[in-house]
């Protein structure tokens, strides 16, 4: 019970601390992301784009995948959108070409207009994407349609919103959300507790009848707290730069502040652990970054993961911020979050979570 | 029960450092006890280890009759604690300093506004309470940590070197702060660089180097150790050391020599030797550059207790590298 009430006060303490820097906190937050939203997000924009339709009926792994790499191309912009609204938009010329995703197998179908200067242009590219992935390819002009969704797919689409533009700045957004989680941790809570030693306050609470446990809750809890600000800000910020919130808009921001939230705990365990064991400010600056950015990079915030070369697709398969990236990704553009993904990121980010700080408290060291 | 902190046999080795060799003291129940000894001497790791915040190698530590190594969040609601250094949340104001404290110390909730009322009518912060502590001078932030480490009203109140960079009124204030903790019966700990603060306030005093105690007692009875009656000290030219040497030798007095400043102690009784020290160094052409008797302080009994001044930048640097291996 005092485990609980020592928690709530120390967390009352990192708020009321937080809270009397607001401004500076608040406007240093959201630098980095806006600073890389604008200036990464609109390095395409400029070029000229190509609009394509997607009709995704698969929502695997696979299509996913594909879909992220063609975000990521600049000369494209994508669009998601029903069967239906596909081939209408094909046939008057708003997009230059439909790929269609059909659930399961390994192909996909490529129509296009034969009239269409563009779709010839775009072509080689969806070609080269879909041989990236080992995927067959019949291109179709729109006359022969050879794969025809069945009725009892369709409610795959029900939570898809169509005929939204995805840029790479929409794909970006969810990457630059993660990163915010996991620095904001790291840096925040790791920070404060190096200069909270040097300053002798951690001695000056540990005088006081608290307990590792309490403390290690209290500063988890405003960790959580303070880094939802931050994600809550991106998100916010995200909105006029064409974030999307494909699931609707309330069901799309719970789970992306679920997914943050796991993420934020994993990191706040992982900054007590080091933050505790580290003598300087310097030092724990130079270890936090170099844990965080490469993890970050090999998240898949700025590019698919399947761009990447083998080695590093392995290690990006075991960086919990693969997972929150792609759960965030699945709910603010694809729109349909499966749960057998949602469990293994999920189960994953917990587990990550769960390590991190259990090791924290095993660990524990005042070091005064 | 008269000793409310007792250290039986207590070591602490960090590594193959011993910093708190095989130290046994009692603490008397009201009492104001000082802890005396150059920096790296041990002081700190000592306090910590009764405070329980540092574990203990070997031996035993009772506080109020609470062994600190089996009931540590126990001792630490029997004490309270002011760090060398003056730490507030400088972010937070003095009420929301002593409001976390005093949540962290379990003060029931129909309580706890009155103790921060009384605190801050004791830190003489009043008017400061809603003002950030980080705008507050030095003095205003000692006094608020002061009353902050206190504000459990815990029967033994630990002090390190609470008047270290004060100016003469706030040093005062603590001063007076001090007697009347005492007055209300609580038992008090300090270290200090002060020689004139430890004889002035404590008690009885423990001298403590290279980890080890060297002599505790009252003021007065380390005084004696040094010497039963008055120290001499003579100042005279180079040239003249050797003359002055051979008149205190002719009159039974043994000097110890360094440079031209000698010094001896003379026995009770024997101050009048004094002035035939001078009649005799008159006859001898010596010219005397200064010479004076007083009773032993503190410094000489620190200074032959510990062979060294009390500021030793030596140790300071040692027990930080210990402190971060």
């Amino acid at each position: 019970m005092s485990t609980i009430k020592d928690a709530l006060s120390i967390y009352k303490r990192d708020m009321l601390i937080f809270k009397s820097r607001l401004k500076a906190n608040l406007i240093r937050s959201i630098i980095f992301p806006l600073v890389i939203l604008l200036f990464f997000g609109n390095l395409g924009q400029t070029a000229y784009q190509v609009p394509i339709g997607v009709v995704n009926l698969a929502n695997n792994k696979m299509a996913f995948d594909l879909i992220s790499y063609l975000q990521s191309q600049n000369t494209l912009k994508l669009q998601t959108m029903s069967e239906a609204l596909g081939f209408s938009a094909l046939s008057n010329g708003t997009i230059a070409a439909l790929i269609v995703i059909p659930p399961g197998g390994n192909s996909i179908y490529i129509y296009y207009s034969p009239t269409s200067s563009n779709a010839q242009y775009v072509l080689p590219a969806i070609e080269s994407a879909a041989s990236k992935f080992e995927l067959n390819i019949e291109t179709r002009e729109p006359t022969q349609l050879l794969y025809l969704p069945q009725k009892s797919n369709s409610n795959i689409f029900v939570g898809a919103i169509s005929g939204l533009e995805i840029n790479y700045l929409t794909f970006l957004i969810a990457g630059v959300i993660a990163m915010v989680a996991a620095f904001s941790s790291m840096m925040n809570i790791g920070f404060t507790i190096i200069s909270e030693r040097q300053l002798g306050n951690l001695k000056a609470l540990f005088l006081t009848p608290l307990s590792s446990l309490s403390y290690i809750l209290g500063k988890l809890l405003s960790s959580l707290t303070q880094g939802l600000i931050y994600v809550s800000l991106v998100i916010i910020i995200g909105i006029p730069l064409g974030e999307m919130f494909a699931m609707g808009f309330i069901p799309t921001v719970l789970l992306t502040l679920f997914l943050s939230s796991l993420l934020l705990l994993g990191f706040s365990g992982l900054a007590i652990l080091l933050a505790l064991r580290t003598p300087r400010v310097d030092i724990y600056g130079i270890i936090a970054n170099t844990i965080v950015l490469p993890l970050w990079f090999l998240s898949g915030a700025f590019f698919p993961t399947s761009l990447m070369p083998q080695w590093m697709q392995s290690i990006s398969a075991v960086d919990p911020l693969t997972y929150a990236v792609n759960g965030i990704r699945s709910v603010m553009i694809a729109g349909t979050y499966p749960i057998s993904q949602a469990l293994i990121d999920v189960s994953i980010l917990v587990l990550f979570a769960a390590f991190t700080i259990l090791l924290a408290k095993k660990l524990f060291k005042l070091n005064v | 029960m008269k000793d409310i902190v007792i250290l039986d046999h207590v070591t602490k080795r960090f590594g193959d450092f011993t910093a708190v060799d095989n130290i046994s003291l009692k603490v008397e129940k009201g009492e104001i006890f000082g802890i005396l000894g150059p920096n790296g001497a041990g002081k700190t790791t000592t306090i910590n280890m009764i405070l329980g915040i540092i574990p203990i190698t070997s031996g035993t530590i009772i506080v109020n009759g609470i062994n600190v190594s089996k009931d540590p969040s126990k001792v630490k609601q029997q004490i309270g604690f002011m760090t060398q250094e003056t730490v507030v949340d400088a972010d937070l104001t003095a009420r929301e300093n002593l409001e976390i404290f005093a949540e962290l110390y379990h003060i029931p909730e129909s309580y706890k506004e009155k103790a921060i009322r009384k605190a801050l009518e004791e830190a003489e912060l009043v008017e400061f309470a809603n003002k950030k502590a980080g705008t507050f001078s030095g003095g205003m932030q000692r006094r608020l940590n002061l009353v902050r480490a206190m504000i459990h009203e815990p029967p033994i109140v630990i002090l390190d070197e609470p008047t270290t960079g004060l100016d003469v009124y706030n040093r005062l204030h603590m001063w007076e702060h001090i007697r009347e903790l005492r007055k209300r019966g609580t038992t008090i700990i300090l270290t200090t660089q002060y020689l004139e603060e430890a004889d002035d306030l404590c008690d009885r005093i423990a001298i403590i180097d290279h980890g080890k105690i060297k002599a505790i007692g009252t003021p007065s009875e380390l005084k004696r150790l040094v010497s039963e009656g008055s120290l001499l000290e003579i100042i005279v030219k180079n040239s003249d050391v050797e003359k002055i040497t051979n008149i205190l030798n002719s009159l039974g007095i043994e000097p110890k020599i360094e440079n031209e400043r000698i010094r001896a102690s003379l026995p009770h009784g024997k101050e009048k030797l004094l002035s035939k020290i001078i009649e005799l160094s008159e006859k001898e052409k010596i010219e005397i550059l200064s010479i004076g008797l007083h009773l032993p302080t503190l410094d000489d009994v620190f200074v032959k207790l510990t062979g060294s001044a009390l500021r030793d930048s030596i140790g300071e640097f040692k027990s930080n590298f210990v402190r971060f291996r």
